[in-house]
């Protein structure tokens, strides 16, 4: 986790802000390129009236078009960056399973991410979560393979801060926040995901499975799935796909479904 | 009808819309005419960046098709049963693809009951389990029976949904059969809550006209979440929305209305 310390009072537009990616888009995704983005990002978060702007205050008519997701708006995007507005609100229990805010948020779930990911507190306490470095470079994990976290720490990403999620490596814990809270989150188009999305079992300190919905598990599951509608085009697909995906994950899955095909008479 | 894109599908699905057995019948030939099978391999051979499909329309076990404001077509893969029993927010038709044996099994609770308004531990009782025959399935809200699918194996669904026509979906405990908690039924309804408790944690007045039009939407809960956010933001505007919630039509909100008053010393002249 990078903890950027930006001491800004300009306050960006949404346009604005959109307007300065731009201006950067032709340098490479790197460290110098995100401390600038993140930099614009702490200025678009002291733009207070974001969200009455965004959404068409007072009409708010635009707000059926931006929202995306149980808790997020869509803001825009460039051709090289996405901009979200996140909405984290407390977990309600109900008759002992877990609610939707826990499964929509991960709260309680160790994981990290095949993406870079710039967030800046926008309103409220802010989450916490736990904190972990993960520096294994093995592409690919399975379930119950031992793995070393270190450095935990628990920060609260409160108002105005920024921190930069290090694809792959921060794994973290989310705790819900004491009340609602919001962020800005940013997205990098086109960044390379040469592995696997992880949960993990932090007691254990091994992984608890790949993340079924992350780019890996959706392969996998697409795969699975095409067995129950095969026909020749799928054969050839999938054998193409067994030799030569570069997650061993998904070859394996190609070549299962080969075989049930093949045993099928398909 | 061949389809060979989403667009394709669209402009078919359109005409049939009145009509649950036509839907039916074109999900069928859909199911032989091998659409499917054409995006799921497309989405395998481009690793995920197939034109047939949005990135954000695949999840874990399920690829959305089709998502506008008339209906949303998906597939899904079942290989395990939901953790709970639960009712549907909306009309729907079905079919099964592939060989796995199915068994349908149709509930339907205890007492005549309004999805809009939860109460927990009502309970269903089954009332059949029949084999699958390869055909549609249809299921609507509006029918108080509740169906599912079980299978010793997985098994893929495709099914064309239309817009929710209720608030709440009902979940029942799979061990006692009763009612247990709702969940909202749909997207929008979920983002109207969002804004509104957003909007009363901002504690920002402009937000006050809007949340007043939310007090007089169709769903009560919509409704209900718009006057606490009005209650954040400004005491003596919820007091006249207490006022007309009094005598609002869904009797939680009603009840809910009166305590608040009377407690508040509101209500009367």
């Amino acid at each position: 986790m990078k903890i950027y310390d930006i001491e800004t009072t300009e306050a960006l537009t949404q346009e604005a802000f959109f307007a300065r990616v731009r201006a950067i888009a032709h340098k490479p995704l790197s460290e110098a390129y995100i401390s600038e983005v993140a930099v614009y990002l702490k200025q678009l978060a002291n733009n207070r009236d974001l969200l009455w702007d965004h959404l068409g205050a007072p009409t708010f008519d635009n707000w059926e078009s931006s929202f995306v997701g149980p808790m997020s708006f869509h803001l825009g995007q460039s051709e090289r960056v996405a901009l979200r507005m996140n909405v984290w609100v407390p977990s309600k229990k109900k008759g002992g399973f877990a609610s939707w805010e826990d499964e929509l948020y991960a709260y309680g779930l160790a994981h990290n991410h095949d993406f870079t990911l710039l967030t800046v507190g926008y309103h409220g306490p802010g989450y916490e979560t736990d904190l972990y470095d993960f520096d294994d470079e093995r592409a690919e994990l399975p379930a119950g393979e031992p793995v070393a976290l270190k450095n935990h720490r628990r920060l609260t990403l409160a108002e105005g801060a920024v921190w930069q999620y290090e694809q792959y490596r921060d794994v973290h814990v989310q705790r819900e926040p004491a009340a609602l809270s919001m962020s800005l989150n940013v997205f990098f188009q086109g960044e390379a995901r040469p592995r696997d999305q992880l949960w993990f079992d932090i007691e254990n300190a091994c992984v608890a499975k790949p993340v079924p919905f992350a780019a890996v598990g959706r392969l996998v599951s697409m795969i699975e799935m095409v067995r129950f509608v095969a026909n020749d085009d799928t054969i050839a697909v999938l054998k193409s796909t067994e030799q030569s995906d570069p997650f061993q994950r998904v070859r394996t899955a190609a070549g299962k479904v080969l075989n049930e095909l093949h045993a099928g008479g398909v | 009808m061949i389809a060979t894109s989403p667009s394709d599908v669209e402009t078919q699905v359109g005409p049939l819309l009145g009509s649950i057995d036509r839907l039916g019948l074109y999900l069928e030939s859909l199911r032989e005419g091998g659409y499917i099978t054409r995006v799921l391999n497309d989405f395998i051979a481009t690793r995920g960046r197939s034109a047939l499909v949005g990135r954000d329309d695949v999840g874990e076990d399920v690829i959305v098709l089709i998502r506008n404001a008339q209906f949303t077509m998906h597939v899904r893969t079942h290989r395990r049963p939901n953790p709970t029993i639960h009712s549907v927010s909306a009309a729907f038709v079905s079919v099964l693809l592939g060989e796995a044996p199915i068994t349908v099994t149709r509930y339907r609770p205890a007492r005549k009951i309004d999805y809009d308004i939860f109460e927990p531990g009502v309970e269903l009782i089954e009332e059949a389990q029949l084999p699958y025959d390869g055909r549609f399935i249809a299921a609507d809200p509006a029918v108080h029976t509740i169906s599912e699918w079980h299978s010793p194996e997985p098994f893929l669904e495709l099914r064309l949904a239309l817009g929710s026509t209720v608030s709440q979906i009902w979940h029942f405990d799979r061990a006692t059969r009763c009612s247990i908690f709702a969940s909202l039924s749909n997207m929008k309804l979920t983002g109207l809550v969002t804004l509104a408790r957003t909007f009363a944690a901002l504690d920002d007045h402009r937000s006050l006209p809007f949340l007043k039009n939310l007090t007089s939407h169709e769903s009560h809960i919509v409704r209900w979440t718009a006057i606490q956010s009005i209650g954040k933001l400004d005491r003596a505007e919820a007091l006249v929305c207490l006022e007309a919630a009094a005598s609002d039509s869904h009797p939680h909100i009603r009840t809910s209305a009166a305590k608040i008053l009377h407690r508040t010393g509101g209500g009367g002249p």
